[in-house]
């Protein structure tokens, strides 16, 4: 579902924030991505959703290049950035009717989806209101709901669970599960090793942009938690 | 005090965007260029009020009226007063974006409300003083009072701002605490700006020669005499030396302002809670939904844009509505009447030319493109992240640019068409040039900000007034609307020859730069 093949990042100045990374996303996979704090794990997600340019390496999701392909694979992924900045003049409904409209979802699959997913968030009878009204937690979970009603086939999150109530954490964890069954992949970012231990089946752990372990989790950690591996492996020098 | 002046101090550093600490490395770095640059705008300001305060009172002079000049000159700067504190009021006094922090401070409420007050007065009291002082001297060259008229003067200046603040604080409050229980409160602002705006510009269309200007100013202070008896005690304070005018002014100003400011701190918790509470329903069910094209989707989302900011709005749609005012004005006044307004030659039978070039001046000034991609802002993510082709997103920010001038263009046309009996040629050439201006600004706007974009603004004043892409649009369409005039006066041809030519070379631009931005706006956009 995503290849990466030998992607690098230089910023301007000559920071280089990820370094010959190559990795492997299957369909019905739960990947968790970890790192601290600048390890490349943003720069990464953005690359590959096509809003970060880049020049070395290559990006295939579906068998598609994000370079060559951009619209094409876009069609069938979805991206969530940390903090999700949305169109704080339109209301929530508007701004899932807009994402409904650029996704070229049919009138009576975006209203069966909006409603399943926004009273799952317990979302819909705030979808009136301007989303410059919303909570950071609201934001996100409208996000969530508008990368959703996509039914991607990739999906791409960046730290999902932060902001979000007990609830709501539980509710997407079950989507997440549910999309996988389904034959999606999602590929996401997180600081909460529990929550990559509990729900992915694979992970992969970057430090100064360049990966230093993957794959099966279990394989991956070993007779360690998650917690004490991340741990060692980020205290290596 | 010193609390008041600490808070006070740390908001002109965020009003004005600047670090006003000494020890900022940032100010040393860009202060010989700041200073100079905020004195040369300042001195410039200053000149123009003082032009205007001695064209106007040299006619008083001529009229025997002299004396209510600086009457006439404080009751301006009351009024704007008014209209720029009112706006100001949700951000500085109430609904300001730091309010959680600052009332979690140590600080008594009091304060707080005082340095609030005191910025909203320091702001104020600079724009007074730009119009007093060079009216002051203005004054003082035309008439040559004694020196205890300067003195006077000044003093009372410093109390001129007080009582309009009041009015302005009252209306301004009444708005935020009433729209805030509306969903879309800009409408509001936008109603009442462009009320004041088109009541101006009807002024200044129906004083349409110095010396009406001189009657209608005469006859507007008398009314403002009557009206507002702080204006009257001024001019008797300052003109006559009145020592109770003196004492009353200032009574009446100071007294007013510290009753106001009490009755503020003592409301100033609700009043904040009030307009802080977003309005919210919570009561939506997903009902029918509208379908639309990704073009579609992408225009609507910025008319929806465009029409949610009041700033946007009246920085880019005031061409349109100076055309509109125009047109209106064709139906009721002769060609001569109109030429006499706009100062332009009637030109025997080419006056209709001159409207065409007029209109495509209007339409250069409405630069909607020049700030539209800065202003997505962090919203870009949505659009880089969405499977649009660039092409239909430049084509959904061009579009909405031309719906809102080129409709316009045509039925403005139709009116001074019939308002001015213009033939059938300048009918062609006044839609032709200005929709073609309409095109070439809509494109060339997009186009600069490509080139000179500004994503990481944190106010839309920076992108909307005062970022390069904007500067560079705004005087290069100023200067190509104004080149036909040019032309016609250096060449000696006929305006319908050059109106034609200007048409075709703006079409043939804008063409070579549609094409450049579809071919590399891909590269552009990704990087951006």
């Amino acid at each position: 579902m995503l290849s990466i093949h030998n992607f690098s990042k230089v910023y301007k100045g000559g920071k280089k924030a990820v370094d010959n990374l190559s990795l492997e996303v299957e369909a019905g996979d739960i990947y968790g991505f970890i790192g601290h704090n600048g390890a490349g794990k943003t720069t990464t997600l953005r690359a590959i959703a096509g809003v970060l340019d880049f020049e070395e390496g290559d990006i295939l999701i579906n068998g598609m290049s994000i370079k060559k392909e951009g619209v094409a694979c876009k069609k069938v992924t979805a991206y969530i950035p940390d903090n999700p900045d949305l169109y704080e003049h339109l209301t929530g409904i508007q701004y899932l009717n807009f994402v409904g409209d650029i996704y070229s979802i049919s009138k009576s699959e975006r209203e069966e989806l909006i409603k399943k997913y926004g009273d799952a968030f317990e979302m819909t009878s705030n979808m009136g209101d301007l989303l410059s009204s919303y909570s950071h937690g609201m934001k996100q979970k409208l996000a969530l709901i508008s990368a959703l009603i996509r039914k991607p086939k990739l999906l791409l999150l960046d730290e999902p669970f932060v902001g979000l109530d007990p609830k709501a954490s539980h509710t997407l964890k079950t989507f997440m599960a549910e999309m996988c069954k389904e034959g999606s992949a999602i590929f996401f970012s997180t600081h909460v090793l529990e929550v990559a231990e509990k729900l992915c089946n694979k992970i992969a752990i970057i430090k100064g942009g360049k990966l230093i372990a993957w794959g099966n989790t279990e394989e991956v950690k070993g007779n360690q938690s998650l917690e004490e591996l991340f741990m060692e492996l980020i205290e290596q020098k | 005090m010193r609390e008041i002046w600490l808070l006070t101090k740390v908001q002109l550093g965020t009003t004005f965007d600047f670090n006003i600490s000494q020890k900022s490395r940032n100010i040393k770095k860009r202060s010989p260029f700041f200073i100079v640059g905020v004195s040369a705008l300042l001195l410039l300001l200053a000149g123009i009020s003082f032009f205007y305060s001695f064209m106007l009172g040299s006619n008083f002079k001529l009229l025997g009226t002299i004396e209510i000049l600086p009457e006439f000159m404080m009751a301006i700067t009351c009024l704007i007063t008014i209209i720029t504190t009112v706006n100001k009021v949700k951000g500085t006094l109430f609904g300001f974006k730091d309010y959680d922090f600052v009332m979690s401070l140590p600080v008594a409420t009091s304060k707080i409300v005082a340095s609030r007050l005191l910025l909203l007065y320091l702001l104020n009291i600079l724009f007074t003083s730009i119009v007093m002082v060079p009216n002051t001297i203005a004054y003082g060259i035309l008439v040559k009072p004694s020196p205890i008229f300067y003195i006077i003067s000044i003093v009372m200046m410093l109390f001129i701002p007080l009582v309009p603040m009041i009015i302005a604080m009252i209306i301004g409050t009444v708005i935020a605490v009433v729209a805030s229980r509306f969903r879309h409160s800009n409408l509001v602002n936008l109603i009442i700006v462009t009320a004041f705006f088109v009541l101006y510009m009807v002024f200044t269309f129906t004083a349409d020669s110095a010396e009406k200007m001189g009657e209608i100013t005469t006859a507007i202070t008398n009314q403002v005499d009557n009206m507002y008896l702080l204006a009257r005690m001024f001019r008797q304070a300052v003109c006559e030396y009145d020592i109770i005018s003196i004492v009353l002014f200032v009574g009446i100003s100071l007294g007013a302002f510290v009753l106001f400011s009490l009755m503020v701190g003592v409301k100033f918790k609700s009043i904040n809670t009030k307009i802080l509470s977003n309005f919210t329903r919570g009561n939506y069910k997903v009902g029918s939904l509208k379908q639309s094209t990704p073009f579609k989707a992408l225009l609507i989302k910025e008319a929806k844009r465009y029409f949610s900011s009041t700033l946007y709005v009246l920085n880019t749609g005031f061409g349109i509505v100076i055309m509109f005012l125009g047109s209106v004005a064709s139906l009721f006044l002769s060609k001569e009447t109109l030429a006499e307004i706009i100062n332009v030659p009637v030109l025997g039978s080419e006056f209709g030319q001159i409207i065409a070039i007029m209109f495509g001046f209007c339409v250069a000034m409405t630069n909607v493109t020049a700030c539209s991609i800065s202003l997505e802002g962090r919203n870009l993510w949505i659009l880089k992240e969405s499977p649009l082709r660039t092409k239909t997103i430049f084509n959904s920010k061009i579009a909405l640019n031309l719906i809102l001038t080129v409709p316009a263009v045509i039925i403005n046309s139709i009116i001074v068409f019939i308002g001015l009996h213009l033939s059938l040629l300048d009918l062609f050439m006044i839609i032709l040039l200005p929709t073609a201006f309409a095109f070439f600004v809509s494109i060339f706007g997009l186009l600069i900000n490509l080139k000179m974009p500004n994503l990481n603004w944190t106010s839309e004043v920076s992108v909307i007034k005062q970022s390069g892409a904007t500067t560079v649009a705004v005087l290069f369409n100023m200067f190509i609307s104004f080149l036909p005039f040019i032309l016609m006066f250096a060449l000696n041809i006929r305006p319908a020859v050059i109106n034609g030519a200007m048409a075709l070379v703006l079409i043939i631009l804008s063409s070579i730069m549609y094409g450049y931005i579809n071919t590399k706006g891909d590269k552009i956009f990704a990087q951006l």
